[in-house]
Protein backbone atom coordinates (compact mmCIF):
# COMPACT_ATOMS: atom_id res chain seq x y z
CA UNK A 1 0.00 0.00 0.00
CA UNK A 2 1.31 3.43 -0.94
CA UNK A 3 1.74 5.81 1.97
CA UNK A 4 -0.12 9.05 1.37
CA UNK A 5 0.19 12.38 3.12
CA UNK A 6 -2.71 14.79 2.79
CA UNK A 7 -1.93 18.48 2.69
CA UNK A 8 -4.30 21.14 4.03
CA UNK A 9 -4.96 24.29 2.03
CA UNK A 10 -2.81 26.23 4.44
CA UNK A 11 -0.20 25.28 7.02
CA UNK A 12 2.12 27.79 8.64
CA UNK A 13 3.76 27.71 12.03
CA UNK A 14 0.71 29.22 13.71
CA UNK A 15 -1.53 26.38 12.51
CA UNK A 16 1.06 23.69 11.83
CA UNK A 17 -1.11 21.12 13.61
CA UNK A 18 -3.44 21.19 10.60
CA UNK A 19 -0.67 19.55 8.61
CA UNK A 20 0.48 17.13 11.30
CA UNK A 21 -2.67 15.80 12.94
CA UNK A 22 -4.35 14.05 9.97
CA UNK A 23 -1.14 12.38 8.83
CA UNK A 24 1.40 9.75 9.78
CA UNK A 25 4.98 9.79 8.56
CA UNK A 26 7.04 6.84 7.36
CA UNK A 27 9.70 5.46 9.69
CA UNK A 28 12.12 4.85 6.82
CA UNK A 29 12.86 6.84 3.68
CA UNK A 30 10.24 5.10 1.55
CA UNK A 31 8.78 7.67 -0.83
CA UNK A 32 5.24 8.82 -0.08
CA UNK A 33 2.58 10.39 -2.30
CA UNK A 34 1.34 13.87 -1.50
CA UNK A 35 -2.29 14.64 -2.07
CA UNK A 36 -4.64 17.48 -1.28
CA UNK A 37 -8.36 18.08 -1.77
CA UNK A 38 -7.39 21.64 -2.64
CA UNK A 39 -6.07 22.81 -5.99
CA UNK A 40 -3.87 25.43 -4.38
CA UNK A 41 -2.09 24.98 -1.11
CA UNK A 42 -0.07 27.48 0.86
CA UNK A 43 2.58 25.89 3.05
CA UNK A 44 5.36 26.97 5.37
CA UNK A 45 8.76 25.95 3.98
CA UNK A 46 9.17 23.65 6.99
CA UNK A 47 6.58 21.38 5.34
CA UNK A 48 8.74 21.26 2.21
CA UNK A 49 11.90 20.65 4.23
CA UNK A 50 10.23 17.72 6.00
CA UNK A 51 8.51 16.14 3.02
CA UNK A 52 10.91 16.68 0.10
CA UNK A 53 13.32 13.89 1.16
CA UNK A 54 10.53 11.35 1.64
CA UNK A 55 8.08 12.17 -1.14
CA UNK A 56 7.83 11.89 -4.87
CA UNK A 57 8.30 15.15 -6.71
CA UNK A 58 5.33 17.37 -6.03
CA UNK A 59 4.17 20.82 -7.18
CA UNK A 60 2.90 21.43 -3.66
CA UNK A 61 6.41 21.80 -2.27
CA UNK A 62 8.79 24.72 -2.53
CA UNK A 63 12.41 24.13 -3.50
CA UNK A 64 14.76 22.76 -0.87
CA UNK A 65 18.49 22.39 -0.49
CA UNK A 66 20.38 19.61 1.23
CA UNK A 67 23.26 20.53 3.51
CA UNK A 68 25.86 17.87 4.32
CA UNK A 69 28.51 20.03 5.93
CA UNK A 70 29.48 23.59 6.80
CA UNK A 71 30.96 24.14 3.33
CA UNK A 72 27.55 23.46 1.76
CA UNK A 73 26.09 26.08 4.07
CA UNK A 74 28.85 28.53 3.14
CA UNK A 75 27.94 27.92 -0.50
CA UNK A 76 24.28 28.60 0.25
CA UNK A 77 25.20 31.82 2.02
CA UNK A 78 27.26 33.09 -0.90
CA UNK A 79 25.11 31.92 -3.83
CA UNK A 80 21.47 31.79 -2.72
CA UNK A 81 20.99 34.04 0.30
CA UNK A 82 21.94 37.28 -1.55
CA UNK A 83 18.86 36.85 -3.76
CA UNK A 84 16.67 37.69 -0.73
CA UNK A 85 18.28 41.15 -0.54
CA UNK A 86 18.29 41.26 3.27
CA UNK A 87 19.61 44.27 5.14
CA UNK A 88 22.85 43.78 7.06
CA UNK A 89 21.20 42.99 10.43
CA UNK A 90 18.63 40.57 8.98
CA UNK A 91 21.41 38.88 7.03
CA UNK A 92 23.41 38.32 10.22
CA UNK A 93 20.31 37.08 12.02
CA UNK A 94 19.42 34.66 9.22
CA UNK A 95 22.95 33.32 8.92
CA UNK A 96 23.12 32.90 12.69
CA UNK A 97 19.88 30.91 12.90
CA UNK A 98 20.62 28.73 9.88
CA UNK A 99 24.16 28.05 11.06
CA UNK A 100 23.11 26.96 14.54
CA UNK A 101 20.21 24.82 13.34
CA UNK A 102 22.09 23.02 10.57
CA UNK A 103 25.15 22.49 12.72
CA UNK A 104 23.00 21.03 15.48
CA UNK A 105 21.66 18.45 13.05
CA UNK A 106 25.01 17.65 11.49
CA UNK A 107 26.47 16.96 14.93
CA UNK A 108 23.61 15.24 16.71
CA UNK A 109 21.24 13.64 14.19
CA UNK A 110 23.53 10.73 13.28
CA UNK A 111 22.33 10.55 9.69
CA UNK A 112 24.35 10.49 6.46
CA UNK A 113 21.50 12.23 4.63
CA UNK A 114 22.31 15.65 6.02
CA UNK A 115 19.79 18.37 6.72
CA UNK A 116 17.12 19.75 4.42
CA UNK A 117 16.62 23.47 4.37
CA UNK A 118 13.90 25.62 2.79
CA UNK A 119 13.24 29.36 2.79
CA UNK A 120 10.45 31.51 1.49
CA UNK A 121 9.88 35.23 1.65
CA UNK A 122 6.36 36.50 2.21
CA UNK A 123 6.07 39.86 0.50
CA UNK A 124 2.71 40.49 2.12
CA UNK A 125 4.04 40.26 5.69
CA UNK A 126 7.71 40.95 4.85
CA UNK A 127 8.68 37.79 6.68
CA UNK A 128 11.42 35.31 5.91
CA UNK A 129 10.23 31.82 6.76
CA UNK A 130 12.80 29.13 7.47
CA UNK A 131 12.42 25.36 7.68
CA UNK A 132 15.20 22.98 8.70
CA UNK A 133 14.56 19.26 8.96
CA UNK A 134 16.39 15.97 9.25
CA UNK A 135 15.57 12.26 9.34
CA UNK A 136 18.04 11.47 12.08
CA UNK A 137 17.71 9.94 15.52
CA UNK A 138 15.74 12.81 17.08
CA UNK A 139 16.28 14.81 20.25
CA UNK A 140 15.15 12.09 22.65
CA UNK A 141 17.81 9.66 21.45
CA UNK A 142 20.45 12.39 21.47
CA UNK A 143 20.00 13.29 25.12
CA UNK A 144 18.65 9.95 26.36
CA UNK A 145 21.91 9.11 28.11
CA UNK A 146 21.49 12.04 30.47
CA UNK A 147 17.68 12.14 30.65
CA UNK A 148 16.53 8.55 30.15
CA UNK A 149 12.97 8.85 31.44
CA UNK A 150 11.78 11.90 29.55
CA UNK A 151 9.16 11.87 26.79
CA UNK A 152 9.85 13.44 23.40
CA UNK A 153 8.15 16.66 24.49
CA UNK A 154 10.06 16.77 27.76
CA UNK A 155 13.37 16.27 25.95
CA UNK A 156 12.51 19.16 23.63
CA UNK A 157 11.96 21.39 26.67
CA UNK A 158 15.22 20.10 28.14
CA UNK A 159 17.11 20.71 24.90
CA UNK A 160 15.90 24.31 24.89
CA UNK A 161 17.20 24.87 28.42
CA UNK A 162 20.36 26.99 28.63
CA UNK A 163 23.44 24.89 29.31
CA UNK A 164 21.92 21.53 28.43
CA UNK A 165 23.71 19.55 25.76
CA UNK A 166 23.35 15.91 24.85
CA UNK A 167 27.07 15.41 24.97
CA UNK A 168 27.83 16.30 28.57
CA UNK A 169 26.25 17.56 31.77
CA UNK A 170 29.43 19.39 32.73
CA UNK A 171 28.74 23.07 33.44
CA UNK A 172 30.14 25.09 30.55
CA UNK A 173 29.89 22.14 28.18
CA UNK A 174 32.78 20.22 26.65
CA UNK A 175 35.28 21.28 24.01
CA UNK A 176 32.65 21.24 21.24
CA UNK A 177 29.26 22.08 22.78
CA UNK A 178 27.80 24.26 25.50
CA UNK A 179 24.06 23.70 25.14
CA UNK A 180 23.38 27.24 23.97
CA UNK A 181 22.51 26.88 20.27
CA UNK A 182 18.80 26.06 20.46
CA UNK A 183 18.24 28.42 23.39
CA UNK A 184 19.75 31.28 21.40
CA UNK A 185 17.63 30.55 18.32
CA UNK A 186 14.43 30.31 20.34
CA UNK A 187 15.36 33.49 22.20
CA UNK A 188 15.97 35.36 18.95
CA UNK A 189 12.49 34.35 17.79
CA UNK A 190 11.15 35.50 21.17
CA UNK A 191 12.75 38.91 20.75
CA UNK A 192 11.20 39.18 17.31
CA UNK A 193 7.83 38.29 18.83
CA UNK A 194 7.70 35.56 16.22
CA UNK A 195 6.99 31.88 15.81
CA UNK A 196 9.55 29.19 16.61
CA UNK A 197 8.58 25.52 16.27
CA UNK A 198 10.57 22.48 17.32
CA UNK A 199 9.21 19.02 16.50
CA UNK A 200 10.85 15.67 17.18
CA UNK A 201 9.42 12.19 17.75
CA UNK A 202 5.90 12.75 19.02
CA UNK A 203 6.75 16.00 20.78
CA UNK A 204 6.15 19.51 19.54
CA UNK A 205 6.98 22.87 21.12
CA UNK A 206 5.77 26.08 19.54
CA UNK A 207 6.65 29.58 20.64
CA UNK A 208 3.61 31.65 19.77
CA UNK A 209 3.57 34.95 18.02
CA UNK A 210 3.22 37.92 20.35
CA UNK A 211 1.37 41.12 19.63
CA UNK A 212 3.08 43.03 22.43
CA UNK A 213 6.69 43.94 21.87
CA UNK A 214 7.81 43.85 25.49
CA UNK A 215 8.21 40.47 27.07
CA UNK A 216 10.76 39.02 29.44
CA UNK A 217 13.09 36.40 28.05
CA UNK A 218 12.71 33.22 30.07
CA UNK A 219 15.20 30.37 30.45
CA UNK A 220 12.46 27.83 31.17
CA UNK A 221 10.53 27.17 27.95
CA UNK A 222 7.53 25.96 29.96
CA UNK A 223 7.09 29.59 31.05
CA UNK A 224 7.09 30.89 27.48
CA UNK A 225 4.00 32.08 25.64
CA UNK A 226 3.94 28.74 23.85
CA UNK A 227 2.01 25.58 23.12
CA UNK A 228 3.06 21.98 22.79
CA UNK A 229 2.44 18.40 23.76
CA UNK A 230 3.62 14.85 23.28
CA UNK A 231 0.79 13.45 21.18
CA UNK A 232 1.68 14.27 17.60
CA UNK A 233 2.37 11.77 14.80
CA UNK A 234 5.87 10.33 15.16
CA UNK A 235 8.50 12.20 13.14
CA UNK A 236 11.72 10.26 12.72
CA UNK A 237 14.17 13.10 13.24
CA UNK A 238 13.93 16.75 14.13
CA UNK A 239 12.22 19.64 12.36
CA UNK A 240 12.55 23.32 13.19
CA UNK A 241 10.67 26.28 11.78
CA UNK A 242 11.37 29.95 12.43
CA UNK A 243 9.73 33.07 11.07
CA UNK A 244 11.85 36.19 10.80
CA UNK A 245 9.91 39.44 10.40
CA UNK A 246 12.30 41.53 8.33
CA UNK A 247 13.52 45.04 9.11
CA UNK A 248 12.55 44.60 12.77
CA UNK A 249 15.93 44.12 14.45
CA UNK A 250 17.97 47.29 14.18
CA UNK A 251 21.01 45.95 16.01
CA UNK A 252 21.67 42.23 16.06
CA UNK A 253 24.32 42.64 18.73
CA UNK A 254 21.83 44.19 21.16
CA UNK A 255 19.64 41.10 20.77
CA UNK A 256 22.62 38.80 21.36
CA UNK A 257 23.72 40.80 24.39
CA UNK A 258 20.32 40.40 26.06
CA UNK A 259 20.30 36.66 25.40
CA UNK A 260 23.85 36.37 26.70
CA UNK A 261 22.79 37.98 29.98
CA UNK A 262 19.85 35.60 30.33
CA UNK A 263 21.99 32.59 29.44
CA UNK A 264 24.56 33.46 32.08
CA UNK A 265 22.03 34.23 34.80
CA UNK A 266 20.47 30.82 34.30
CA UNK A 267 23.66 28.76 34.10
CA UNK A 268 25.71 30.29 36.92
CA UNK A 269 26.08 27.85 39.76
CA UNK A 270 23.68 28.76 42.52
CA UNK A 271 25.00 28.87 46.07
CA UNK A 272 23.33 26.39 48.38
CA UNK A 273 22.83 28.09 51.72
CA UNK A 274 21.96 25.69 54.50
CA UNK B 1 56.96 34.75 21.31
CA UNK B 2 53.59 35.68 19.77
CA UNK B 3 51.63 33.58 17.30
CA UNK B 4 49.06 35.46 15.16
CA UNK B 5 46.18 33.71 13.41
CA UNK B 6 44.38 35.70 10.72
CA UNK B 7 40.92 34.16 10.58
CA UNK B 8 39.24 35.78 7.55
CA UNK B 9 40.93 33.64 4.87
CA UNK B 10 39.98 30.53 6.84
CA UNK B 11 36.34 31.23 7.76
CA UNK B 12 35.06 34.03 5.47
CA UNK B 13 33.11 37.04 6.75
CA UNK B 14 30.56 35.00 8.75
CA UNK B 15 32.46 32.51 10.88
CA UNK B 16 30.28 29.42 11.33
CA UNK B 17 32.37 26.40 10.35
CA UNK B 18 33.05 24.56 13.61
CA UNK B 19 35.28 22.02 11.89
CA UNK B 20 37.67 24.82 10.99
CA UNK B 21 37.35 26.32 14.48
CA UNK B 22 38.25 22.96 15.98
CA UNK B 23 41.22 22.55 13.67
CA UNK B 24 42.51 26.05 14.51
CA UNK B 25 42.11 25.36 18.22
CA UNK B 26 43.90 22.04 18.07
CA UNK B 27 46.71 23.00 15.68
CA UNK B 28 47.18 26.73 16.13
CA UNK B 29 46.03 27.65 19.62
CA UNK B 30 46.58 24.82 22.09
CA UNK B 31 50.20 23.99 21.13
CA UNK B 32 51.27 27.60 21.73
CA UNK B 33 49.31 28.08 24.94
CA UNK B 34 50.85 24.85 26.23
CA UNK B 35 54.27 26.50 25.75
CA UNK B 36 53.01 29.61 27.58
CA UNK B 37 53.18 31.66 24.38
CA UNK B 38 50.80 34.43 23.40
CA UNK B 39 48.22 33.78 20.65
CA UNK B 40 46.53 36.64 18.79
CA UNK B 41 43.26 35.79 17.06
CA UNK B 42 42.85 38.39 14.33
CA UNK B 43 39.16 38.82 13.42
CA UNK B 44 39.70 41.64 10.89
CA UNK B 45 37.00 41.58 8.21
CA UNK B 46 34.72 39.15 10.04
CA UNK B 47 31.26 40.65 10.55
CA UNK B 48 29.54 37.88 12.46
CA UNK B 49 29.76 34.43 13.94
CA UNK B 50 27.86 31.96 16.10
CA UNK B 51 28.23 31.07 19.74
CA UNK B 52 28.99 27.50 18.61
CA UNK B 53 31.91 28.62 16.46
CA UNK B 54 33.47 30.76 19.19
CA UNK B 55 32.93 27.92 21.67
CA UNK B 56 34.73 25.44 19.42
CA UNK B 57 37.54 27.97 18.98
CA UNK B 58 38.33 28.99 22.56
CA UNK B 59 36.34 27.04 25.17
CA UNK B 60 38.87 24.23 25.59
CA UNK B 61 41.87 26.41 26.51
CA UNK B 62 39.66 28.36 28.92
CA UNK B 63 38.38 25.15 30.50
CA UNK B 64 41.90 23.74 30.85
CA UNK B 65 44.02 26.78 31.69
CA UNK B 66 41.38 29.09 33.18
CA UNK B 67 42.37 32.73 33.59
CA UNK B 68 45.94 31.94 32.46
CA UNK B 69 44.50 31.32 28.96
CA UNK B 70 42.85 34.74 29.10
CA UNK B 71 46.22 36.38 29.63
CA UNK B 72 47.75 34.57 26.67
CA UNK B 73 44.82 34.86 24.24
CA UNK B 74 44.32 38.21 22.52
CA UNK B 75 41.36 39.11 20.31
CA UNK B 76 42.23 41.61 17.61
CA UNK B 77 39.68 43.67 15.63
CA UNK B 78 36.66 41.81 17.00
CA UNK B 79 33.43 43.60 16.03
CA UNK B 80 30.75 44.10 18.76
CA UNK B 81 28.95 40.86 17.83
CA UNK B 82 32.18 38.90 18.17
CA UNK B 83 32.96 40.66 21.43
CA UNK B 84 29.57 39.63 22.80
CA UNK B 85 30.04 35.99 21.77
CA UNK B 86 33.65 35.84 22.99
CA UNK B 87 32.57 37.38 26.30
CA UNK B 88 29.79 34.81 26.65
CA UNK B 89 32.07 31.84 26.01
CA UNK B 90 34.64 33.22 28.47
CA UNK B 91 31.93 33.77 31.08
CA UNK B 92 30.56 30.25 31.08
CA UNK B 93 33.87 28.49 30.46
CA UNK B 94 35.38 30.01 33.59
CA UNK B 95 32.47 29.11 35.87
Amino acid sequence: MIHQITLPNSAFLGNFEKFLTPNTFPLDNTKVDLTSPYKWVSLHPLVSAMLAPISHKSPFLSSVITIHNSLDLEDFFSKTLPSYQLNSQDLLLTKYILSELTRNTLEHASTPDGVTLALTHSVKTDTLRLGVSDRGVGIKTTIRRLYPDQTDYETIITALTPGVTGTTNFSGGNTQNAGAGLFFVKSLAHQLGSHFLLYSGTGLFKLLKRKTIRSILKPDSLEDHASGSNDFPFWHGTAVGVDIPLNKITDFNTALTQIRAKFMSSTEPKAQFI
Amino acid sequence: MTHTIVLLPLVHDFAQNKDIATSIRQKEIMPFLTKNEEVILDFSGITGSTQSFIHALIAEPLQIYGTVALKLLKFKSACPILQTLIGLVIDYSLI
